[in-house]
């Protein structure tokens, strides 16, 4: 009879914390065949890496399988020796990393480290040369230019792009029948995202491999996926055939999910989509249906700890929804959840734009790196005569490629970087003296992409947020007061203010992060990518909040981002940077209505609808531009491509 | 950047020796007082002034300097105010016990954090890893007189498989080496430990696993070159000590080195080969450093990126 490729039963993966077993996994199934695609979907948390690693008897030490069994090419791989697994890693199932930076070793060149799967396998005398042009035709199959160089280079010299496409080759090295993916394109640009991803399908069908995807990505998942499995705090919620899960996901989880993701065509007038509350932190699950706190249609039994006993296990390829609901009652009240009508507020199109007085002027600003030493001199021109105008209560947003300059723009203008040459004006003042430039500095606020690491872990989040009214003398009532209003103002309950950092869940950190850079009161807000590492759920209360912000306090924010949809419904300006230059500057829906330069509009592209595998691509994030492009094309500012 | 670093070190060392010659005046009493009373004489005016006279302690301290510097350059560094013998030859004589002494402790202290290290590392919270941190807690902690008292009463004086004490021979090396090697190395072994660890947790150390390399492969091959990074550092700086000269060691060892010499320099307030050893272990732990400088381009590729590349 034939079997699937990989098929796992009622896997359930337990990690040792401190003096507690931890459930991350639980009873989990499911199959790939041979050249097929399975997608495990998942926020932080919900046990997707701890199911890739069990797959290949990577657990951490503290990490064990608990019980289920995992069958690959019919053989029990759970509870194998290590000199067992050994036969497998790198030659039956191999893994690629999400962080493609820090998944090769940077003091090895490439060569050394592809070579060295091939010398691994052959005990007796081995041909150097043939190894190597073995690897260069595998650098050739993943498409990676210039191979010959590449094999002498190390790491740190070379792009995530390519070093992805690197460490794809050195994962079908040992010629693998399965492919395990951890979030292979999390930590890449919107272009080379998706020339990973058509990678992987051309390599799949190339070679008949079978892929296990880990993604919190749904559009990355409509890509590439024949199969999802949706989890959520280690448990299944929703399995089955991709087209039909993410056409019509029956589980409220995976609903809520597909309406969170920023699309092109969302309405900048409606709030985004956004889960209420927190995933739930493994170890802590609430009884019962562990998603019921979170669940728009969940009722009393839910909460019950046999909420979930009884029903119907997965078969193999079967459809399978977690939910205690009857089918069609679900799916009555899931079409029933309405979004929230209209912002209240409609004050902000009376300030956005080009109404507002001018807050920022950039005149002529660069910055360049000298690099080199003393024979071969060079210089890098990171930012390179950049100007633009921030009104007040106007979002700008910044986008482009990693080391497009992007935040050496932003860290120039606050003097984090001393400016090669340009000038800033605040209120329309020439920032000149040191004086001047301090005062600017104290009013603007900062928020950061990684929340916890722009926190002091040994001070508490109370004495982070009232740290710059310190330093601006304020006295400990006024303090007081303004930290009530600061955590009534982002949504973080009061008694977190003695709550260390690492006490709070991704999106309270982001929470809190803004309130500290709200505390001096600011006129202009700085956010760097600030929420690409969080969960999409979580993404969306975030950007509701930053928005909600900007039209209550009317205060200006430049954005950087490389998340298109996201910067298409939240800025009203778009700076495009390329190269340490400004390709072109526009109001946000001329931009994505009619970019002008062709970087602008092959970054645009890198965010629509794909024609790779499934037409649900379409359901993620068609585009429905038409309603914008009849607006009127003033108001913009464009470099000709010719000068870049 | 290693041209800077020989381009400074004229400049360092016109520093430190001025530093050092600041000493004369700083010193607490009357050094020609001292002097005369070491030499069993009766300091009266007179003796008090010829010796200072004698000793150029008459001049001021720019001029004083000034000579110092000008006979310095011609590797002239002066003569012993109590031995009368000239500075150079006293330390040239000290400078290889010393070497040795530094040579084979570091071999020793090398093999430990290596052997220690890596074993704990890899049987990480097993007994065997419990045992390496217990033992290297143990050497931590011991003073170095004691363990060498200890190793001294079994080796020496129960078993009499060494010499007790004195210089000569490679038998004399072996005891004072093993105390200063154990004693360092067992620090330097809970470094490379915890070291190694957070480089096996590291991304490219899981991808190295999933090619199928086994957790032993994955390490020697992988995480030890990364984990010897900050190792190299601390071994470095420890070099830097030895040289200077372990003076506990070398007097319960009655070992020649430089340590006694600067010892009995401060004692007796013999303040040029005082100089002399300052300026000697100023220049050999500037070499050091470089040499460190020059491991780490080796081990680690990105260092000569980090310096002359700056990432916008």
């Amino acid at each position: 009879m034939k079997h699937p490729l990989l098929e796992v039963e009622n896997l359930s993966v337990s990690y040792q914390m401190e003096n507690k077993r931890v459930q991350v996994v639980r009873d989990l199934s499911f199959s790939i065949d041979r050249g097929e695609t399975l997608a495990i979907v998942g926020e932080s948390g919900s046990g997707k890496t701890a199911t890739a690693l069990s797959i290949i008897g990577l657990l951490p030490d503290n990490g064990k399988i608990d019980k289920g069994k995992i069958y690959f090419d019919g053989k029990q791989l759970a509870g194998q020796t290590e000199k067992e697994w050994v036969e497998i890693r790198g030659k039956k199932i191999a893994m690629i990393m999400q962080d493609p930076m820090s998944a090769l070793n940077p003091v090895l060149t490439i060569g050394r480290q592809m070579e060295e799967v091939f010398l691994l396998r052959r005990k007796e005398k081995v041909n150097k040369k043939r190894i190597r042009q073995e690897c260069l035709s595998l650098l050739g199959l993943v498409g990676v230019t210039e191979p010959e160089l590449r094999l002498n280079q190390y790491p740190h010299e070379l792009s995530g792009g390519i070093l992805q496409r690197i460490t794809i080759a050195i994962a079908l090295a040992g010629k693998p029948d399965l492919l395990i993916a951890d979030e292979p394109t999390t930590a890449l640009d919107g272009i080379i995202k998706k020339q990973i991803l058509s990678l992987l399908a051309d390599l799949q069908k190339q070679l008949n491999l079978s892929i296990l995807l880990i993604t919190h990505d749904l559009a990355e998942t409509a890509t590439l996926a024949d199969k999802v499995l949706v989890l959520y705090a280690g448990k299944a919620v929703e399995y089955g055939k991709a087209d039909l899960v993410l056409k019509e996901p029956q589980h409220p989880y995976t609903k809520s999910l597909l309406k969170a993701v920023p699309t092109m065509d969302l309405d900048k007038n409606i709030p985004l989509f956004a889960l209420k509350g927190q995933p739930p932190k493994p170890g802590h699950l609430p009884p019962g249906c562990a998603f019921h706190p979170r669940c728009p249609i969940a009722e009393e039994k839910c909460k019950k700890d046999d909420a979930l006993n009884g029903l119907k296990e997965p078969g193999p390829y079967g459809r399978y929804v977690s939910c205690i609901r009857p089918k069609e009652e679900r799916k009555k009240l899931l079409s029933a959840i309405k979004l929230k009508p209209e912002r209240s507020s409609k004050i902000t199109n009376i300030f956005s734009g080009e109404n507002g007085a001018p807050i920022l002027e950039i005149h002529d600003l660069k910055k360049h790196f000298k690099a080199g030493n003393f024979l071969s001199r060079k210089v890098i021109k990171a930012v390179d005569g950049i100007s633009f105008t921030v009104n007040s209560g106007q979002i700008t947003a910044i986008v482009g490629e990693s080391g497009s300059g992007k935040s050496t723009l932003w860290k120039t203008i606050v003097g984090l970087h001393q400016a090669t040459g340009g000038e800033v004006y605040y209120l329309g003042k020439k920032l000149k003296t040191m004086k001047d430039k301090r005062a600017f500095y104290q009013q603007v606020g900062f928020v950061f992409q990684n929340a916890s690491a722009s926190f002091n872990p040994r001070m508490t989040v109370g004495e982070s947020i009232l740290e710059p009214l310190r330093a601006a003398k304020w006295n400990p009532k006024e303090r007081n007061g303004r930290l009530e209003r600061l955590f009534e103002l982002v949504g973080l309950p009061m008694e977190k203010r003695n709550a260390y950092p690492n006490e709070l869940s991704g999106g309270q950190q982001q929470r809190a992060a803004i309130a500290r850079a709200l505390s001096v009161n600011p006129k202009i807000m700085i956010l760097d990518e600030p929420v690409s590492s969080l969960d999409v759920s979580i993404q969306a209360q975030i950007i509701n909040l930053l928005k909600e912000l900007q039209e209550k306090l009317q205060i200006s924010m430049l954005f950087i981002s490389h998340d298109l949809p996201l910067v298409r419904y939240f800025a009203d300006q778009v700076l495009v940077m390329h190269h340490g230059k400004l390709v072109e500057r526009a109001k946000c829906e001329e931009l994505f209505a009619h970019p002008t330069h062709p970087y602008s509009e092959k970054l645009i592209r890198a965010f629509l609808p794909s024609e790779e595998k499934n037409k649900t691509v379409h359901l993620l994030c068609h585009s429905s531009h038409s309603e914008m492009s009849g607006k009127s094309l003033q108001n913009r500012e464009r470099t000709l491509p010719s000068k870049v | 950047m290693i041209i800077k670093r020989i381009l400074i070190l004229p400049v360092l060392l016109l520093v430190i020796s001025f530093l050092t010659f600041l000493l004369t005046s700083i010193v607490p009493g009357d050094i020609a007082e001292g002097i005369i009373l070491k030499q069993g004489g009766q300091p009266t005016e007179e003796t008090v002034a010829a010796m200072n006279e004698q000793l150029g302690l008459d001049r001021g301290l720019f001029a004083r300097y000034g000579q110092w510097l000008i006979q310095a350059l011609q590797l002239d560094l002066g003569t012993s105010w109590v031995s009368g013998e000239p500075v150079a030859k006293e330390l040239a004589e000290r400078i290889v016990p010393t070497l040795w002494l530094t040579s084979a402790s570091l071999v020793i202290s090398v093999l430990i954090t290596m052997f220690f290290g890596t074993a704990a590392a890899y049987f990480r919270d097993t007994a065997v890893d419990k045992a390496i941190l217990g033992f290297s807690l143990i050497m931590n902690c011991i003073p170095e007189f004691l363990l060498a008292f200890i190793l001294l009463f079994f080796f020496a004086y129960k078993w009499d498989i060494f010499p007790l004490v004195g210089y000569g021979s490679l038998e004399h090396l072996i005891l004072p080496s093993l105390v200063l090697g154990f004693g360092i190395g067992a620090g330097k072994a809970r470094l490379l430990r915890s070291s190694i660890l957070d480089a096996m947790n590291s991304n490219y150390v899981a991808m190295a696993r999933a090619k199928g390399l086994t957790k032993w492969q994955a390490l020697k091959k992988h995480a030890l070159r990364n984990a010897l990074i900050p190792i190299v550092t601390s071994f470095g700086s420890t070099v830097g000590f030895l040289l200077g000269g372990s003076v506990i060691i070398e007097n319960i060892f009655n070992w020649p080195g430089l340590g006694r010499l600067a010892l009995q320099a401060i004692n007796s307030r013999d303040i040029p080969v005082l100089q002399g050893y300052v300026l000697f272990a100023t220049v050999f732990i500037i070499g050091i450093y470089l040499i460190v400088d020059l491991l780490y381009m080796l081990i680690d590729p990105r260092v000569y990126a980090k310096r002359s590349n700056i990432h916008g």
